[in-house]
C-alpha cells in the first residue's frame, strides 16, 4: 500500500501531471486563461517559448485544458476548477485502490489520517512562518 | 380526475411554477461554468461582487419562477377561468403540480431542519471578552468552535478552547469577521440559498456553485474585519492558524458561517491576508440588478401588455387537459 501511496501514478484515471505542467496549470488556474505569452511572465523561472508551447499542448492533448484561436495564437484555459481537479484526482485514486486485489479500507483510512495529520502540521508550520516574517517586516517599515 | 375551482387554482400555481423553475435551472445549470470561472476572476479583486454574482445565478429560478406565476399564472387564471363547477385534469399536469409540492415542499423542509440545527448550536450562557462591547455565547465543553448561528437575529457562538488559545488582539480579529457575516446578513443568503428549490426533487445540482460561494463569503468576510489594516491582516491570520491547530474544522452546517469549516482552504485565506494588495481591488456588480429586472418582467408584462393573460390562459388550459 506504501508502494502505491508514494508511485504517484495514476493507471486509469487522471493522468499524471510533471513538475512544469503542474507550474503551468497552477497558472493558468490563477488567470482564468492565458496564451504562450502570459504563461512565460506568470512562471517562476525564465523557459523558452517552445518549451511552454510544447507543454500547453500536451495539457490540451490529455483533455486538461481547452482552447480558442484569437489572432493567430492560441488561448488556453483549463476544463476544469482546481477544485474539480483535485476532487477526480482523489476519486481516481480511491477508485484506483479499492478496485486492487484485496483491498483494506481500514488500512487506508489510518494511514491516510496520518498522512494529513502530518502534512496539515507542517502547512500551519509554514503559515505562521509566513506571517513571523511579515510582522517583523510591518515591525522594521515602521521603526524607520 | 376532476377538480374543484379551488384545487385547480393551487395545481396550476405548483404546476406552472414547477415547469417554469425546471426550464430555468436547466438554463441556470448551462451558465454555471461560465459563471463560475467569472467569479474567480473578480474573486481576487473583490470577494464580496463574486459572492453576489453567484448568489443571483443560484436564486434566479426560483425568483424569476415565483414572479411568473404570481405576475401572470395566477391572474390569468383568477380572471378568465370560470368559478363555477369542476373540470377534469390531465395526469401530466397532475404531476408537475406534485412534483411542484414535492420540490418546495423538500426545499422548505430543510431550511426548517437547518434553522432548528442552528438554534441547537446556541448555548445559553453568555460573555464579554476584554475590549467587546458584543457579548458572546459561550460553549464550555465539546470541539473546538468558533462561528455566527442563525439567519434571523444571528449570534457569535464561541468554545472556550477557541477563546483562551487567541491573544486580545487575534480575538478582535476574528470576532470582527463573524460581524462582518452578520452585516453582509450571510446567514440570511445561505436560508435562501437552502430554500431555492432544486430542479427535480432530490437532485442538486448547484452544490459546485454553494461550495463557490461559501469560500468567497469568507475571503469577503476576511476583507471587511482587516479593513485594510496590516496590523488586522496579520492578527487575523495568527487567529485562523490557532484555530486551525486546535482542530477547529466543523463540518458544515447549513445556516452557521464557522470561521474555520471542513475543507476550508486556509493557505488561500493566510495569503490573502498576508497580501493586502490581491484584495484591493473594488468591483461593481450588476448582478442583483440582473436579477431585480428579471423578477420585474413578468408583472411588467402583466401591466403593459394585458392581453398575455389570455396567452397564459390558453397555455394553462393546454397544460390542465
Amino acid at each position: 500500500m506504501l508502494h502505491f501511496f508514494q508511485s504517484g501514478e495514476n493507471p486509469n484515471g487522471m493522468p499524471a501531471l510533471g513538475p512544469l505542467e503542474a507550474d503551468v496549470m497552477d497558472v493558468l488556474w490563477n488567470t482564468s486563461e492565458a496564451n504562450v505569452r502570459d504563461v512565460i511572465q506568470h512562471l517562476a523561472r525564465p523557459l523558452a517559448y517552445t518549451t511552454v508551447m510544447t507543454t500547453l499542448d500536451r495539457l490540451y492533448k490529455k483533455g486538461l485544458l481547452t482552447r480558442r484561436k484569437s489572432e493567430r495564437a492560441f488561448i488556453y484555459a483549463p476544463r476544469l476548477s482546481r477544485q474539480q481537479w483535485e476532487e477526480k484526482r482523489a476519486d481516481d485514486f480511491f477508485s484506483a485502490f479499492l478496485s486492487g486485489p484485496d483491498p483494506s479500507g481500514e488500512a487506508l483510512i489510518s494511514y491516510l489520517v496520518d498522512k494529513v495529520g502530518k502534512h496539515d502540521q507542517a502547512l500551519l508550520d509554514e503559515m505562521e512562518r509566513k506571517i513571523k516574517i511579515k510582522r517583523a517586516e510591518l515591525s522594521r517599515r515602521e521603526a524607520r | 380526475m376532476t377538480l374543484p375551482y379551488a384545487v385547480r387554482l393551487v395545481c396550476v400555481c405548483l404546476g406552472s411554477f414547477f415547469l417554469v423553475h425546471l426550464c430555468l435551472y436547466a438554463l441556470a445549470r448551462i451558465a454555471a461554468p461560465l459563471v463560475l470561472r467569472r467569479a474567480e476572476r473578480i474573486g481576487k479583486k473583490s470577494a464580496r461582487a463574486a459572492t453576489l454574482l453567484l448568489l443571483s445565478l443560484r436564486l434566479t429560478p426560483g425568483v424569476v419562477s415565483a414572479a411568473v406565476v404570481a405576475a401572470l399564472c395566477v391572474p390569468s387564471f383568477v380572471s378568465l377561468e370560470s368559478e363555477r363547477g369542476s373540470e377534469a385534469a390531465s395526469f401530466m399536469f397532475l404531476c408537475a403540480a406534485a412534483l411542484g409540492a414535492l420540490v418546495c415542499g423538500l426545499s422548505i423542509a430543510r431550511s426548517v431542519r437547518a434553522a432548528v440545527r442552528a438554534r441547537q448550536c446556541i448555548p445559553n450562557f453568555t460573555a464579554r471578552f476584554a475590549g467587546q462591547t458584543e457579548a458572546v455565547h459561550v460553549r464550555e465543553g465539546g470541539e473546538p468552535f468558533l462561528g455566527l448561528a442563525g439567519a434571523w437575529r444571528p449570534k457569535v457562538v464561541m468554545s472556550r478552547s477557541v477563546a483562551t488559545a487567541l491573544d486580545t488582539d487575534q480575538l478582535a480579529a476574528a470576532l470582527r469577521h463573524e460581524q462582518a457575516h452578520r452585516v453582509s446578513k450571510d446567514n440570511l443568503k445561505r436560508l435562501l440559498l437552502l430554500l431555492s428549490p432544486d430542479g427535480l426533487p432530490g437532485i442538486a445540482l448547484f452544490r459546485d456553485l454553494d461550495r463557490s460561494w461559501a469560500r468567497f463569503s469568507e475571503w469577503a468576510a476576511d476583507d471587511h474585519a482587516v479593513a485594510q489594516d496590516p496590523h488586522s491582516s496579520l492578527a487575523l491570520a495568527e487567529a485562523l492558524v490557532r484555530v486551525a491547530r486546535l482542530g477547529a474544522r466543523s463540518t458544515p452546517i447549513p445556516l452557521v458561517s464557522s470561521f474555520l469549516r471542513a475543507g476550508d482552504d486556509i493557505p488561500n485565506r493566510v495569503e490573502r491576508l498576508l497580501n493586502p494588495t490581491l484584495q484591493n481591488g473594488s468591483y461593481r456588480s450588476y448582478a442583483t440588478g440582473v436579477v431585480g429586472v428579471l423578477f420585474l418582467v413578468p408583472f411588467a408584462t402583466a401591466l403593459l401588455a394585458p392581453q398575455s393573460l389570455r396567452a397564459v390562459h390558453l397555455l394553462l388550459e393546454r397544460l390542465m387537459h
